[in-house]
């Protein structure tokens, strides 16, 4: 599935969503140890008290930032943000429809206090977060699919002339044309890059490469260690 | 150590392919730990503050000192409760008594005077007299006359009278043992100042009224009758004579002597400003006399006595003015030991110290400082103002500037009200860079205490044309439930008030009042006019209608003496300062 993501966007966008709620997370958990005796208000949905609510919150939380951070696919990275981000507005909606008219401003319990930050503050950001991330996962999606149906209308081919020994990228409706090079005078007939075989230094398994990639390093699909494209001697 | 065991391969490559996550995974914990310890980092700084200053005004009452002048008792506040010392004019000093807060009622609790030979001295707590050798502090007699606060005076060094609020007796110390003989039961007495008329006799004020009982002779007689005399104050003057002040504008002195068959008053003279009020009168052996005055006035027209700001004001013969001891309205208490004055007081805003004052050769002696020298923390200058509100009665109020003024650099402000003497909240506010300013109180029970809220806007509004001050932030402050009431409703109607803490009690503006505000409360566990649950429910109200409210628990009851509790209060509200700056 992530070959058909723009992928680096979206690694992005699922490594700053799992730093967020890991801040978040770790932030409840330190305000929720502070030996200061204060009353704190009732959850206004669940009628839990505010700081087994709020643990319970900063648990899922730290569980969602962990897949964030080590999860493998990224369909399913994104999948999780958008549940915990939906329940997080549907726990809002349910806060407005109760009659709740301040947002969480009352029900920040020792944050502010923990990291020296005012109440207007953090109910600013707790609105200003969730709604990023809430409008982000739907956007990375959107976009994914657009890319991936871009690339099947325009396949992109690759290639590396030996006459200059630039990496090029270019689509496929190209192909046969000439070009003019960038660093020589002569000219460059776009074409369908070759393939070549060569085998793993580490554990001697075959391995077919585009020839415009000889010389770069990549990982080996059979060990994942790294290894430097060569023609086999 | 063998760790061929270990996946070593697999872990590495785990770690190369989740070094990003990896490092995320590090990183944010090390940063969001970072911030919270800079915070606390931040906070010890403004806790250390406010911890010196909370370590102030420890003193409960006037130091008693023995009769020669060379050692004296006192209470002191203790982290948890109160503690009793015995000192000596060489600066020595032990423990005699301590007690845990919630133990004992401190409002029951008073230091009364040695016994004439100065072998004993004496103090009373819970309806117990607890007498105590003055060599080594050992209790001789615990004796329960019952009754709260108790009024006691020693005939002679084997004899005490007490006068709980409806019963006195006589306590006797013969062959070795403490007695006690109820001398007679008088309902809904209430006396004050009782006084050592001669060895057999004393006197007391009950209302207004001067009652005296010669104890060989029986029962309880009235000398003087409020409707002609309305009597203030009373104190024993050389010859056995009276000292009587009488009136409630200012203090008219009369002299008598209760044992002479016409009992004839002798006007000494006006003491006193006309509009002040007397509340003790001390008769000098030399002929002179002493008197604490205050403006403030109850409901009843007795000296605001819960305000305890008075001024001392000594009248030697032979000088035709009066000379004032220590500050204007800086004086907590006063009690006199033969030519010594002792006093609970200040000289410069610094918080009450004790101290001595001989009347013969008018010098002022600190026996005890309220603080060492200052650290982390400095005195506020305060200056005191007049205005007008809108029924164009004058407003008196006490600015504390910022510790670090900078001119032409706009402070936020803090609006509080309490009496005026060392006050906890205004020295924090002005080191955590807050103009304080506090407009009079008047006495709880008075008819001006009505428009008080009127008196708070009506110095808002003098304060706002202070250049140095920013309109835009100005946080209410309140210590007890009579003064939150004020500050409640401004906070409802006004929108520019837009936090408030209210300290000791007080309840917050109402939860519907349409703009968000931030309101903290610091209440003790045990409170006897605030219950948990309507708090919780105003709490839960609160966050139901966008108000943040937060509420700090502590232990004791509404009015609380630990040392610990003043350290909370202080670190709160520096916290809450800061939170709201």
């Amino acid at each position: 599935m992530s070959r058909f993501f723009p992928i680096n966007l979206t690694r992005l966008f699922i490594y700053a969503s799992g730093t967020l709620l890991l801040a978040w997370s770790l932030a409840v958990f330190i305000s929720c140890s502070s030996d200061r005796r204060s009353i704190h208000p009732h959850d206004p949905i669940f009628a839990l008290s505010l700081p087994i609510f709020s643990r319970i919150a900063a648990g899922v939380a730290l569980v969602v930032a962990v897949v964030c951070f080590f999860g493998k696919n990224m369909f399913v990275q994104l999948s999780i943000i958008f549940a915990f981000i939906l329940s997080f507005w549907i726990y809002r909606v349910g806060m407005a429809l109760k009659g709740v008219l301040g947002g969480f401003d009352g029900y920040l319990g020792n944050l502010p206090d923990a990291f020296g930050v005012s109440n207007h503050f953090l109910n600013v950001l707790f609105q200003i977060v969730p709604l990023c991330l809430a409008v982000g996962c739907p956007v990375i999606v959107a976009w994914s699919w657009w890319y991936q149906h871009q690339q099947r209308l325009h396949p992109v081919e690759e290639m590396r002339p030996s006459s200059c020994g630039i990496h090029m990228s270019f689509l496929s409706t190209l192909w046969a044309r000439a070009f003019p090079a960038f660093n020589t005078s002569a000219s460059i007939a776009l074409r369908k890059s070759a393939y070549l075989k060569t085998h793993c230094s580490f554990c001697k398994n075959h391995i077919e490469f585009p020839a415009h990639a000889l010389g770069q390093n990549a990982k080996c699909p059979h060990c994942k260690r790294d290894i430097t494209l060569r023609v086999p001697v | 150590m063998n760790l061929t065991w270990l996946p070593t391969r697999q872990i590495f490559n785990w770690l190369i392919q989740n070094r990003i996550g990896l490092g995320l995974a590090i990183c944010v914990p090390v940063l969001v730990c970072g911030d919270w310890q800079w915070n606390n980092w931040q906070r010890m700084r403004r806790w250390k503050m406010a911890d010196e200053l909370s370590g102030a005004a420890v003193f409960w009452g006037v130091p008693k000192a023995n009769p020669a002048n060379n050692e004296y008792v006192y209470g002191k506040r203790t982290q948890d409760g109160l503690a009793v010392y015995w000192q000596n004019a060489a600066g020595n000093k032990s423990l005699i008594w301590n007690r845990k807060e919630g133990d004992f009622n401190p409002s029951t609790f008073r230091i009364h005077d040695w016994s004439p030979d100065g072998k004993y001295f004496v103090f009373t707590t819970d309806g117990h007299v607890c007498v105590r050798e003055s060599n080594d502090g050992q209790q001789v007699a615990d004796l329960n006359v019952g009754g709260g606060l108790i009024n006691l005076v020693w005939l002679s060094p084997s004899n005490i009278v007490t006068f709980t609020w409806r019963d006195l007796y006589l306590l006797q110390h013969k062959q070795k043992e403490w007695s006690k003989t109820k001398l007679s039961t008088v309902k809904n007495a209430n006396p004050r100042m009782l006084t050592r008329l001669s060895g057999t006799s004393v006197a007391w004020l009950q209302g207004n009224d001067v009652w005296t009982c010669d104890i060989p002779a029986g029962g309880p007689r009235k000398i003087s009758d409020s409707t002609t005399n309305p009597v203030v104050a009373i104190s024993v003057a050389a010859g056995g004579a009276l000292l009587m002040d009488c009136g409630t504008n200012g203090g008219d002195l009369y002299r008598c002597v209760p044992a002479a068959p016409e009992m004839p008053l002798v006007h000494l003279g006006v003491v006193g400003k006309r509009g002040d009020f007397i509340y003790k009168v001390y008769g000098i052996n030399n002929g002179g006399y002493a008197w604490l005055e205050s403006n403030q006035r109850d409901r009843d027209s007795r000296p605001a006595v819960e305000n305890k700001n008075f001024t001392l004001y000594v009248q030697n013969p032979g000088k035709k003015a009066p000379e004032r001891v220590l500050g204007d309205r800086e004086i907590e208490d006063c009690e006199q030991n033969g030519e010594h004055l002792y006093i609970l007081g200040t000289q410069t805003n610094e918080p009450p110290g004790l101290w001595d004052y001989n009347v013969n050769s008018e010098l002022l002696n600190c026996l005890l400082p309220a603080l060492p020298p200052l650290r982390y923390a400095a005195f506020a200058a305060v200056t005191y103002h007049v205005t007008t509100n809108d029924l164009d009665q004058a407003v008196g109020y006490y600015i504390w500037a910022p510790t670090c003024l900078i001119p032409g650099k706009k402070y936020p402000l803090m609006l509080g009200q309490s009496t005026y003497r060392w006050v906890l909240e205004a020295e924090v506010a002005a080191n955590s860079g807050y103009y304080f300013a506090m407009a009079e109180r008047p006495t709880w029970s008075s008819e001006r205490f009505r428009n008080w809220g009127e008196d708070v806007q009506s110095v808002c509004t003098a304060l706002i044309k202070n250049e140095n001050i920013d309109t835009n932030r100005i946080v209410l402050s309140s210590t007890s439930t009579a003064e939150g009431w004020p500050l409640q409703q401004l906070m409802e109607n006004d929108p520019a008030f837009a936090a408030g803490a209210f300290l000791s009690g007080g309840m917050g503006p109402k939860t519907t009042c349409g703009y968000p505000a931030n309101i903290e409360m610091l209440v003790g566990d045990k409170d006897q006019y605030f219950k948990l649950d309507a708090l919780k429910r105003y709490l839960e109200d609160a966050a139901h209608n966008g108000i943040a409210v937060k509420i700090v628990l502590r232990n004791g009851p509404h009015s609380t003496i630990a040392l610990e509790n003043q350290i909370l209060l202080a670190r709160e509200y520096a916290d809450f300062l800061r939170d709201n700056k």
